[in-house]
This record gives C-alpha cells, sequence and structure tokens, in this order.
C-alpha cells in the first residue's frame, strides 16, 4: 500500500515531528516539523510502499490522541521497527534542508564548488607544533 | 562475439588497474581495460546538490548492497561482522575514498621475522620506495616531511591545513610526549594541471567535484585514454578463460552494456578487480584444469581476508571544532603504537587517526559507517547543540592478521544483475586485533583528556564500525611458495604464467594504515618487473 497520507494522519505526523527534533527557539533553530519535512515525507512514502504501511500502522496506533512523549516512548517499545523507520525517515527529511544546516553552523549551499575557507598553518607554526615529535628521533624499526 | 586478440586486458579501473596500464603504456602494447561501471562526471556529484547528504543513503552509498545499481555485485554479508565497501566505476572506490595516504612501514614487510607472526612479504619496503615516490608524483600527494616514524621522503606538495581540530589534538599528543604527523594526503593543496585544490568541502566520500582527490577518475584515467588506452565500461567479466594444453590464459569472457556475452582474447591478462572482485572471479573461473578456481592450486584464492577494523572515539570539547570544514579523513595520525611492543598483550600495532566530524544528517544517524541514530526528543536537541560542534574524533586503525577461515567464497544463490555468482564473505575479529583495539580506546581516551576534551564518548564493548569494510586485502597473495600463495613476488600468478593480479589482493599482511598508496606503488612496481622481464615473461 502507498499514497498521500490523510489529513488526521498527517495531524498526528505534525505533532511527532515536534517530539522527534525539538526546536531551539533561542537559537532559531526549527523543530521537525520545519517547512519542506511533510512534502519530503509524503513523497517518500507514496515512493515506498512498505515505508508507507509502517507508518501508517504507527499513526493509526498514535492518534486521535495528543501525541505526547510518553505515547512515542510506547510507540517506540511496541513497534521498534516502524518507529525505527520513521525516525530515520525524519532525520533524512530535516537535515536536508539547507536552512536547518545553515542554523547549524554548516553553509546552506551544495558544498562544492565554494567549499570552506580553513587557513593553512603557516611553516613557522607546523615547525612550533612538530619540534617535539622530531625531538624523540626515529620511530621505525629499519629492516 | 569475439574482438580481434590485444596484447594486455586489464579487468577493473580502479586504483590498480589505471596505475599499472600507466606503467605498461611506454612499451607501446595495444592495452583494453574492461570495466564494469561507467564513468562518473564530476558535474554530477551529489556534492553539487543542495541535499547531497542524502546521496550517502542511495546512489552514493559506499555499500553496493545499499546502491543496488546494475553495475554493483552484491555481497553476502550475512557471515560478517564487518561490510565491504567500495565503488564501481572508471576510477574504482577512489571515486568515493577519503584519500588519506600514508605508506605502510618497513617493517610492515617484515611481520613473521620481526614478530613471529604471518609470513614475510616476498619484497621490502626500500623495493617499493621509487614506485611509492612515483606514485605520489602522478596523484599529487600533499604532506610535511620529515616524518620521524619513516625514512627519510619528500611529499611533492605542501601539506593541507590541519585545521583547529588537528592543532588541538596535536598539543594533546604534545602534552603526553607521543608521535604525531600531519596526514599525507592524495588530495592537493594548491592547483595542479586543470585540478583544483582541496576547497575543504568535507564530502569527499561523495566524489570529489573540485577534481582535488587523487582518484584514478582525476589522475591516471584522463591521461590513459589520451594516450589510447582503451576502456570499455559496462563490461563486466565473468569467466577468464585458459588453455586447456598450455596452460595459459586466452582472453575472457565479458557481458557488454546490453548484457551480451564477448569474448575478448589477450596475451596478458591482468586482474585489479579488489580484494573482494578478484577472488569473487578466480573463483567463477573453475575449469577442469583448475576445478577449485583458476590459479587456486594452493587453495589460498579468497583466504585470508583482511581488513582494518576501527573503533571511533570521540571528544567533546569547550570551543566549536569545525570539524566540517576540511577532508573528511585525515587532519593529524598518530603511530605512537605501530610498532610490536612486547609490554602488550597484542603483537603489531594501530595508529591513531584524527577523522573529522561528519555532516549533520550523517551524525544524526550515527555517523559515518555505523547507522544507528542519535536519541529523539530533548536529547537530540542536546547533542545537536551541545556535543556536535563540540566534537574531535580519533579512530583507531588496528592491523588485522591473515587467517584462512576469514574468507571470501561464492554464493549459491547470490548473483549480480548479469547473473553471475555473486561473492559471500566470513569475517570474524581476532583475538588480537580484539586486544589491539581495546588498547587503542584507552589510549585514545587519554589523549582526547590530555587535549582538553570536558567529556569523551565512545561505543560500548565490541561494537564495531559496520560498513568500515573499505580495505579489502590478502584474498591472492604473493609469495615465493606456490603451495602457499597465489602469485609470486611481481604478481605473476605460479599456476597461470601469463596472468598477473595487481590489487590489494595481494597484500601478505595489512599493517595499520590506509592501503591506497602500497596498493599502486605494487602495480607500479609489478609494470616495471612485467618490462624488465618482457623477453621471458612466460617462462
Ligand atoms: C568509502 C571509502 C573510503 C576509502 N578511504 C580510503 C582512504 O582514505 N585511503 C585509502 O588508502 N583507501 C581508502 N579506501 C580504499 C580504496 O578505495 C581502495 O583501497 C582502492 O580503491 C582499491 O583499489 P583496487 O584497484 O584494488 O580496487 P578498486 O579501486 O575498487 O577497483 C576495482 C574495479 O574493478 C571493477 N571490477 C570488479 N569486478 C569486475 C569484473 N568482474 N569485471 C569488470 N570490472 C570489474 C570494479 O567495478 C572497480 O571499478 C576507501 C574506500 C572506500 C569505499
Ligand atoms: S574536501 Fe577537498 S578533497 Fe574532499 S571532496 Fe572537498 S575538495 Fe575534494
Amino acid at each position: 500500500m502507498s499514497g498521500r497520507l490523510s489529513a488526521e494522519q498527517s495531524q498526528t505526523l505534525e505533532q511527532i515531528l515536534d517530539l522527534l527534533i525539538p526546536g531551539n527557539p533561542a537559537k532559531g533553530i526549527p523543530s521537525g516539523n520545519a517547512p519542506g519535512v511533510m512534502n519530503f515525507l509524503q513523497q517518500r512514502l507514496q515512493e515506498e510502499g512498505q515505508l508507507h504501511a509502517q507508518v501508517a500502522e504507527l499513526l493509526a496506533s498514535a492518534s486521535p490522541m495528543v501525541v505526547t512523549a510518553d505515547t512515542l516512548r510506547q510507540l517506540q517499545s511496541d513497534k521498534p521497527q516502524a518507529f525505527a523507520s520513521l525516525q530515520r525517515l525524519v532525520y533524512m527529511a530535516y537535515y536536508s534542508r539547507a536552512d536547518v544546516r545553515q542554523q547549524l553552523g554548516l553553509a546552506p549551499w551544495p558544498v562544492h564548488p565554494q567549499g570552506y575557507q580553513v587557513a593553512s598553518e603557516t611553516p613557522e607554526q607546523l615547525d612550533a607544533l612538530t619540534a617535539a615529535v622530531k625531538a624523540r628521533g626515529r620511530l621505525y624499526r629499519p629492516c | 562475439m569475439s574482438a580481434e586478440p590485444v596484447d594486455v586486458l586489464i579487468i577493473g579501473a580502479g586504483a590498480s588497474g589505471a596505475a599499472i596500464a600507466w606503467s605498461l603504456l611506454e612499451t607501446r602494447m595495444q592495452i583494453v581495460c574492461l570495466e564494469q561501471g561507467g564513468h562518473v562526471h564530476d558535474k554530477d556529484f551529489p556534492s553539487r546538490r543542495e541535499d547531497y547528504e542524502l546521496a550517502r543513503y542511495a546512489e552514493f552509498s559506499c555499500d553496493p548492497n545499499v546502491r543496488g545499481l546494475p553495475e554493483d555485485y552484491p555481497i553476502n554479508v550475512d557471515d560478517s561482522c564487518i561490510a565491504p565497501v567500495n565503488f564501481n566505476g572508471v576510477g574504482g572506490s577512489t571515486i568515493n575514498f577519503l584519500g588519506h595516504w600514508p605508506r605502510m612501514k618497513p617493517s610492515d614487510f617484515r611481520a613473521h621475522t620481526l614478530d613471529g607472526v604471518a609470513s614475510d612479504w616476498p619484497i621490502d619496503y626500500a623495493t617499493l620506495e621509487p614506485f611509492y615516490a612515483m606514485n605520489d608524483r602522478n596523484t599529487g600527494v600533499s604532506g610535511l616531511a620529515g616524518n620521524p616514524a619513516y625514512p627519510p621522503y619528500e611529499p611533492p606538495h605542501p601539506p593541507i591545513p590541519i585545521g583547529k581540530l588537528g592543532q588541538r589534538l596535536a598539543q594533546g599528543f604534545n602534552a603526553l610526549g607521543w608521535h604525531w604527523w600531519p596526514s599525507d594526503v592524495a588530495i592537493l593543496s594548491e592547483d595542479v594541471e586543470g585540478r583544483q585544490k582541496c576547497v575543504n568541502a568535507g564530502t569527499c566520500d561523495l566524489g570529489c567535484a573540485a577534481g582535488a582527490k587523487g582518484g584514478t577518475n582525476f589522475t591516471y584515467w584522463p591521461m590513459l585514454e589520451q594516450a589510447g588506452v582503451e576502456l570499455r565500461t559496462h563490461s563486466r567479466v565473468r569467466e577468464i578463460l585458459v588453455d586447456e594444453h598450455s596452460g595459459l590464459a586466452t582472453g575472457v569472457l565479458y557481458h557488454d552494456a546490453s548484457g551480451q556475452v564477448q569474448r575478448q582474447d589477450a596475451e596478458l591478462v591482468i586482474v585489479a578487480c579488489n580484494g573482494i572482485g578478484t577472488p569473487r572471479l578466480l573463483l567463477n573461473s573453475a575449469s577442469r584444469l583448475f576445478p577449485d578456481g583458476l590459479a587456486n592450486r594452493s587453495g589460498m584464492v579468497g583466504k585470508n581476508l583482511m581488513f582494518h577494523p576501527l573503533k571511533g572515539v570521540s571528544g567533546v570539547f569547550n570551543e566549536p571544532m569545525d570539524g566540517h570544514k576540511g577532508p573528511m579523513a585525515c587532519s593529524i595520525l598518530s603511530q605512537e603504537f605501530y610498532e610490536t611492543d612486547p609490554e602488550r598483550d597484542f603483537v603489531r600495532g594501530y595508529g591513531l587517526h584524527s577523522g573529522r566530524s561528519t555532516t549533520p544528517m550523517t551524525f544524526a544517524l550515527g555517523g559515518y559507517g555505523i547507522d544507528q541514530p542519535i536519541p529523539w526528543g530533548q536529547e537530540h536537541r542536546h547533542v545537536m547543540d551541545d556535543i556536535y560542534p563540540f566534537l574531535a574524533s580519533l579512530t583507531i586503525v588496528a592491523e588485522d592478521l591473515p587467517e584462512e577461515h576469514n574468507c571470501v567464497t561464492l554464493d549459491p544463490e547470490l548473483t549480480d544483475s548479469d547473473g553471475i555468482p555473486a561473492p559471500r564473505v566470513h569475517y570474524r575479529l581476532g583475538d588480537n586485533t580484539r586486544r589491539m583495539l581495546a588498547h587503542g580506546e584507552a589510549r585514545a581516551t587519554e589523549l582526547l583528556q590530555a587535549a582538553g576534551a570536558r567529556e569523551v564518548l565512545s561505543k560500548s564493548g565490541d561494537e564495531l564500525w559496520w560498513r568500515a569494510g573499505w580495505h579489502q586485502m590478502g584474498t591472492c597473495r604473493m609469495g615465493d611458495n606456490p603451495e602457499t600463495s597465489v602469485v609470486n613476488g611481481w604478481g605473476r600468478c605460479h599456476d597461470v604464467k601469463n596472468l598477473f593480479i595487481v590489487d590489494g589482493s595481494i597484500f601478505v599482511t595489512a599493517g595499520a594504515v590506509n592501503p591506497t598508496s602500497t596498493i599502486q606503488a605494487l602495480a607500479l612496481y609489478i609494470g616495471d618487473s612485467i618490462k624488465n622481464n618482457i623477453g621471458n615473461l612466460f617462462d
């Protein structure tokens, strides 16, 4: 079975996303329910029938209650495999977002071609750092 | 269908296949290379995409069982605690390798004489030294001369930055009086002829779109194709053929891109399919003359599989370590515990490698090579905000010893997309290696504390990196004795005089360093030996 999640399932999942990855408002880091995450999940669930079935089963056990951390812990212990699949998928969805990466101190852009600036150590710096190693002398067995 | 015979047929366009093709270029022999994968163009590397990390769990996974592309072959790993990883295409596993480039050390070639374990190699460090240097120039290696852990040599390019993380760890090593040195890397620290210097993107396993990393897709292959070596891609060899009377290899049967079986005859056949692919091919080439697999009268084809089992230990520091900036694997390397010390409860030794920390998705999913997600909920927030940015890690890279029960066989059911039997890996961790890893974990903890870590994190008990079978060695080992080895001291099969093996499968021991600089130096040495013996090659 595959397909889009119903409105009720989506609502439950949104609560789960907030709980799986809480945000950090002080640093402007969004929760797991960040823009784009639901779309990513919907798309993957549409493509992968088995995953859809696992997640639908989890959501059925969770809804229509208000989902709390305790509910999630219970789900994790009752349906460890389905829970693990969802957790993995959510981490992939959330951390593939450029804005989230940026909040964590990484560049939002694709890492190539721009990359990052890292200063090279000067020869003098390296000399100073390695002086003690050189002073201890040879460290291989000649043979 | 059968093509005109050629002089030299190389199977596999990875690290070793490229190096030997380059060595044989000057002979003006006609060289054809058959490679099961295709060209992977740098514009298609995932690191150019915004969601680049997702590729690690799909088409650019290092695990062929996850990628599952038509050019991959599956590997049955049910009986192994480490999964072999690779890449199949022009460049082989140097497409996604990390470019850490230490050489083996003189004592690595003499483990039996010095330490009473394994066997000595039929060649030594001094013999390989000029080929290491030649290959370093061709590849574009960066590093700092003067490392007291080696006989003197000079890397062709200055070192890449060791960065904040490397500097901090170096101070810890200095405080304890232990060896460390900036890593040699097959990564350019300066622009060179059409290749850009490293831009510190930190995603070397996703292909290096800068061309800074010395994969043979950037180094040897462009040069070789221009010089007239014919590289036939999407050509998967299913069997090497032998003449029943002469006992010589005559050529191969291979599947072309459409799956059709073709025949290519050759005077000289060179196998470069890596430590898993090569024994697989030889075992799949059984015949009346060689009922147990081609060139396997010793029974050693597929035996003595060695990896470098790994464990990681991480320190949490008080300031951000910028671990995502810079090449993934290599900042500094300590060989303080590399050589045998009779005071320890194991022989041989290990290296302490400072890997950088990875990107957030990979970290959240459990780290490179591990795959166990970090917790969810408030603990997740704590780990991502208060630990991840502050990490500096050490990887203990242990020398594995050759043990016959660690081996590659053919799976009775599993096949690749052309119906060729797939390899099955049987591997368990030896007691010596286990003790070595425990020692390494304790030393790494000590070091991280000396470097100022406020907390040290390591995995529990016996937990190893699962997808850590990056280095596959020993499965067609070299030796002077045809009863205990597959190839002689210059890569020629004892049993088939025009069949050569040049990849990591011919290693006698594993050392405790990444193997590719040695694999390619060996391939160049074998190429040189072929040239020197050309008059009586098949005697
Ligand atoms: C993720 C990762 C990180 C790594 N990091 C490092 C590192 O930092 N430093 C280091 O030294 N090493 C590293 N390695 C290991 C390194 O890539 C290998 O040691 C090296 O590439 C092995 O060279 P090879 O020639 O033996 O095989 P490969 O480079 O694997 O090439 C073998 C080629 O043979 C082809 N082939 C196999 N069977 C057939 C067949 N039947 N017909 C036709 N073609 C065939 C394959 O498609 C492949 O292209 C890493 C590897 C991986 C996967
Ligand atoms: S970090 Fe450097 S070597 Fe690695 S992929 Fe980026 S540019 Fe290439």
